[in-house]
């Protein structure tokens, strides 16, 4: 057993890390929606695959070159949400929160509801952006799109620490994070942060969609899972902190690749969701979140 | 309206419904299915609307209700009364086991962790599939009828479920204005304040739960026997989601509210099952239109605008005279 396990282990943490940069952009957006509006977006894993929709659309269907269809894809997801965001979440913001949570899960069943009328069961094949000959590294072998989707989170985070530390925006989501009243009072503009903190959400997960999309392809039914676990991520980090939700997101991954590998993956699902009630039962805060 | 004649009313309706739609199959069949969502929205109401403890696990509890009710029927040879009391039974039971770790949690989070909920049991309910026969789920629960009179079959089954449904309805009117429901509503306000009144946070918030778990269940029981069909399929966070609308529809603070929203959600709803393609977009989009545009719900709003215009009624005839 202990032989068995010492092999897979370089496997399973470099597909670990790769799911977990995934998981934990999720959980960054669940973040930022949170700081901004202490709304929780179930609707964000949905997001992501619009993005999945859209690189489909324009890297496959349009053959646009990379450097085009992905910053493409970025920007029509957050026009897509946007308007989504005026259109609904605005106008049950400052309702009980039990109000935006339902209106972002309903807007998620919308979605998908939408691309599977739309474009029928079949899921979609991305091919891989630079080829699919596994890389070997320290005894585990990556796809070449791992290295993307890792580079690709670590340059929307960084992008992400100097928006938030730099910023007027980034200041004032951060500001309404600590104290949304106290915000408000010295004129940080309630509506505007909502839009914009649904907006940067959806920018995040149209990049994040982009570069998945080789790996899990183009699939309606995807968003709840990407909701589910990036929203794990969060809470078990702590949701009022970015670093935190992040290294949540990367744990998560890391967790789901650890029961696939090593157990079942049926059994991956069964233990997020059950780790993911026993820490909000028991730090409702999150593992590396203050006391509330 | 005396109290006795309006509840003789409230079961009247779908009884003569049923009778009247004794031979149609499919308008049957939209009735049990007005009645079972009535039960989830009311189980729904006791939870969130007067506790004001938020749930998504509706789902959850309606599942296991659904197979601890079949499992029942199909391997201990039980009658549905049987599966029935089983099914209430072992939904009460985790209903309070879900609460008494959970009191710690309050608001969104409450939800969110009911919503863990209903997924893991969805997991379990697919992954467990020697007891629960996993995708394929379970089938050949036989429907209940009545002895001794000769109706329509399914009619005997919308019968003993409407009786059912009229029982939790009056026993959930009494409760809420019942002093134990008093002491429950007041956990929705404020914990301190129920504390220092002397209500034990802690039990009546497992009991709420519980209680609403229990009806769940009992739904559970009646759909499965009805479908003689279940599979984790039917037992989708989407059900949650769809329920809490009813009763946001409704009016979240209001039973009759609640089942009215049921009703009318459920009349939208099983006619779009004919187009499979289209049913969740406009499902969806009809239940964001009632969120967004009546978060207070359809009774609560008609209230308060009598209220309203039977007080400047009165104004006006004060300032006349």
């Amino acid at each position: 057993m202990f032989d068995f396990v010492l092999a897979v282990l370089p496997q399973v943490i470099v597909t670990g890390l790769m799911l977990g940069s995934i998981y934990a952009l999720l959980s960054l957006c669940f973040c930022v929606v949170h700081a901004g509006t202490g709304v929780i977006n179930f609707a964000q894993g949905d997001f992501v695959v619009i993005g999945l929709v859209f690189i489909w659309l324009t890297y496959v269907d349009l053959q646009l070159p990379l450097l085009i269809a992905i910053p493409l894809t970025v920007l029509l997801t957050g026009l897509v949400v946007t308007i989504m965001e005026r259109l609904t979440i605005a106008r049950v913001i400052d309702q009980e929160p039990i109000i935006p949570l339902l209106v972002t899960l309903a807007l998620g069943i919308l979605i998908r509801g939408v691309i599977h009328l739309v474009w029928g069961t079949q899921p979609r094949m991305v091919p891989h952006f630079s080829g699919d000959t596994p890389i070997l590294i320290a005894g585990g072998a990556a796809l070449p799109q791992t290295f993307w989707i890792a580079g690709g989170a670590v340059l929307i985070m960084i992008a992400l620490y100097f928006f938030f530390t730099k910023t007027l925006f980034g200041l004032s989501i951060r500001a309404s994070a600590t104290d949304r009243e106290g915000a408000q009072v010295i004129g940080v503009n309630a509506g505007l942060i909502s839009l914009f903190a649904f907006g940067l959400s959806a920018l995040i997960s149209g990049g994040a969609g982009a570069l998945v999309a080789p790996i899990t392809n183009v699939d309606a039914y995807l968003g709840l899972e990407f909701s589910l676990k990036g929203f794990a991520g969060a809470v078990l980090g702590g949701i009022d902190k970015p670093v935190a939700a992040l290294a949540g997101g990367l744990f998560i991954g890391l967790l789901e690749t650890f029961v696939s590998g090593l157990i079942s993956s049926e059994y991956r699902n069964m233990v997020v969701f059950g780790v993911l009630m026993i820490v909000l039962i028991v730090r409702p805060n999150g593992l590396l979140g203050g006391k509330g | 309206m005396g109290k006795p004649l309006e509840y003789a009313l409230w079961l009247a309706v779908p009884l003569a419904a049923g009778a009247f739609l004794q031979g149609d199959a499919y308008a049957l069949s939209v009735l049990v299915f007005v009645l079972i969502y009535g039960l989830l929205a009311m189980a729904t109401v006791l939870c969130m609307g007067h506790a004001g403890q938020i749930t998504l696990a509706q789902a959850g509890f309606f599942a296991i209700g659904a197979y601890a009710a079949s499992i029942t029927e199909l391997e201990l040879g039980a009658p549905f009364a049987g599966g029935l009391i089983m099914a209430l039974v072992v939904t009460g039971l985790c209903g309070y086991a879900l609460g008494y770790p959970i009191l710690r949690v309050k608001g969104h989070f409450l939800g969110l962790i009911t919503l863990a909920f209903t997924q893991v049991v969805n997991e379990v309910v697919t992954h467990w599939t020697s007891l629960t026969g996993g995708v394929n789920g379970l089938y050949g629960m036989s429907q209940p009828s009545i002895p001794f009179v000769e109706f329509d079959p399914l009619y005997e089954f919308a019968i003993l479920l409407a009786l059912f449904w009229f029982t939790v309805f009056v026993a959930c009117g009494n409760l809420i204005n019942s002093r134990y429901g008093r002491a429950m509503h007041m956990l929705k306000f404020s914990d301190w304040g129920a504390q220092a009144n002397g209500i034990s946070v802690a039990r009546y918030k497992c009991e709420a739960f519980a209680l609403s778990a229990a009806i769940c269940g009992g739904a559970g029981a009646f759909y499965a026997t009805f479908i003689q069909y279940i599979g984790p399929e039917s037992f989708t966070l989407e059900v949650s989601i769809g329920v809490i609308a009813m009763c946001i529809l409704g009016g979240m603070t209001d039973l009759r509210g609640a089942i009215l929203g049921a009703a009318a959600l459920t009349l939208v709803n099983e006619p779009l099952r004919m187009v499979p393609e289209l049913q969740p977009v406009i499902y969806a989009l009809v239940i964001l239109l009632v969120i967004v545009l009546l978060p207070q719900g359809v009774v609560p709003t008609l209230r308060r605008l009598f209220a309203e215009r039977r007080a400047s009624r009165q104004a006006v005839e004060a300032s006349r005279s």
